[in-house]
């Protein structure tokens, strides 16, 4: 099965689209799954992008996932937005697929059932 | 059933390099090993000298305390020893007498010439600067597992590529998703070409990308 790539973007000013939690892309096959995180959030997790499996017996070299937070329109509706992603990600005939663009010139979201892209988690490298 | 993809990259990264004051060092080899070279500057030892020690990738310059040595003395006597000259070449913009020990200060900036990565190793891509894409993937050296010693994480590879125009990651994203996912729906092995700086013969697979930047590969864990 062709592989296809997910996108957010939290920043809302594309001149500070430029770093670590602005925006990301991450391979759908990196999706570990998505809970609700309060009554209008869903987060999305993902594998680790700068790091690999492993387990390593440092302090703090725990290696965590990644993770994409969205906004909710209505409250509660966590099913709803797993569903029409699910949906999404098995019928959009695009490579990239833009989940949601925060970007205030050209706002962008994959359903309305969303109106927000939250917090752009990337783990940092682990490093002792 | 089909072949993995591969992605390649060619960058014209430099080696590691720092300037200390009058006083730069290059290292010999252009890759990452590079940045693990380190240079102290040591108020200490014989008096009017300068003598080079060198452990691991740690050299040591000692100038005594007259503070009448400068960055000429140095690189003169780095490019002497064997040791240190077999890590970097060291050069001087002046002969300025140094007056105070530099404490350990590491080349930055090494980085692969060459490296091809499995598509299948692609972990995702994020802004790393205004006009900075970076690319990560699974460790080239290092397999997935269990480690248990300090500086043993296992962290991802990372390509850097520059954009022609500042802040245009999203569309650069769609335009490498668009050729990973035409690459991957061809039956067979094959390969995408990415970047290549070599002078010449520069040619990218997007009209969005100047150049490949820092190709990172972490070394095998010991």
């Amino acid at each position: 099965m062709t592989e296809k790539y997910l996108y957010f973007r939290t920043q809302a000013t594309i001149a500070d689209d430029d770093g670590t939690g602005e925006s990301a892309c991450f391979p759908l096959s990196a999706l570990t799954g998505m809970v609700p995180t309060a009554d209008g959030t869903l987060t999305l997790f993902f594998a680790s992008m700068l790091n690999n499996n492993g387990d390593a017996l440092e302090t703090n070299d725990v290696i965590v996932s990644d993770s994409v937070q969205l906004t909710l329109t209505d409250d509660n509706t966590h099913k709803d937005v797993i569903e029409a992603l699910v949906e999404f990600f098995s019928s959009a005939r695009q490579n990239m697929l833009i989940i949601g663009d925060d970007l205030s010139t050209a706002t962008e979201y994959f359903s309305p059932l969303i109106s927000g892209v939250g917090t752009i988690s990337v783990a940092a490298v682990v490093a002792s | 059933m089909k072949g993995n993809k591969f992605l390649y990259f060619n960058s014209t990264a430099g080696p590691a390099s720092v300037t200390v004051g009058e006083l730069t060092l290059t290292a010999v080899k252009s890759d990452a090993t590079g940045n693990t070279i380190s240079i102290t500057i040591a108020e200490s030892g014989t008096e009017s000298e300068v003598n080079i020690s060198v452990s691991g990738n740690a050299i040591t310059a000692q100038i005594g305390t007259s503070d009448d040595m400068g960055a000429d003395d140095i690189a003169t006597a780095i490019n002497a020893d064997a040791d240190a000259s077999a890590l970097v070449v060291a050069t001087n913009s002046g002969t300025t007498h140094i007056t105070a020990a530099v404490s350990e200060t590491f080349l930055t900036g090494g980085g692969e010439v060459f490296a091809g990565f499995p598509l299948s190793s692609f972990t995702g891509m994020q802004p790393t600067g205004d006009s900075e894409l970076t690319l990560y993937f699974r460790s080239m050296k290092n397999h997935d597992g269990h480690t248990s010693g300090s500086g043993e994480e296992i962290v991802s590879d990372s390509v850097a590529l520059t954009l022609v125009t500042a802040n245009t990651h999203r569309e650069l994203m769609a335009a490498l998703c668009e050729q990973f996912s035409y690459a991957n729906a061809k039956a067979g092995y094959g390969d995408l070409f990415i970047g290549n700086d070599q002078s010449g013969k520069e040619e990218y697979i997007s009209s969005l990308i100047s150049a490949v930047g820092t190709i990172t590969v972490a070394n095998a864990l010991s």
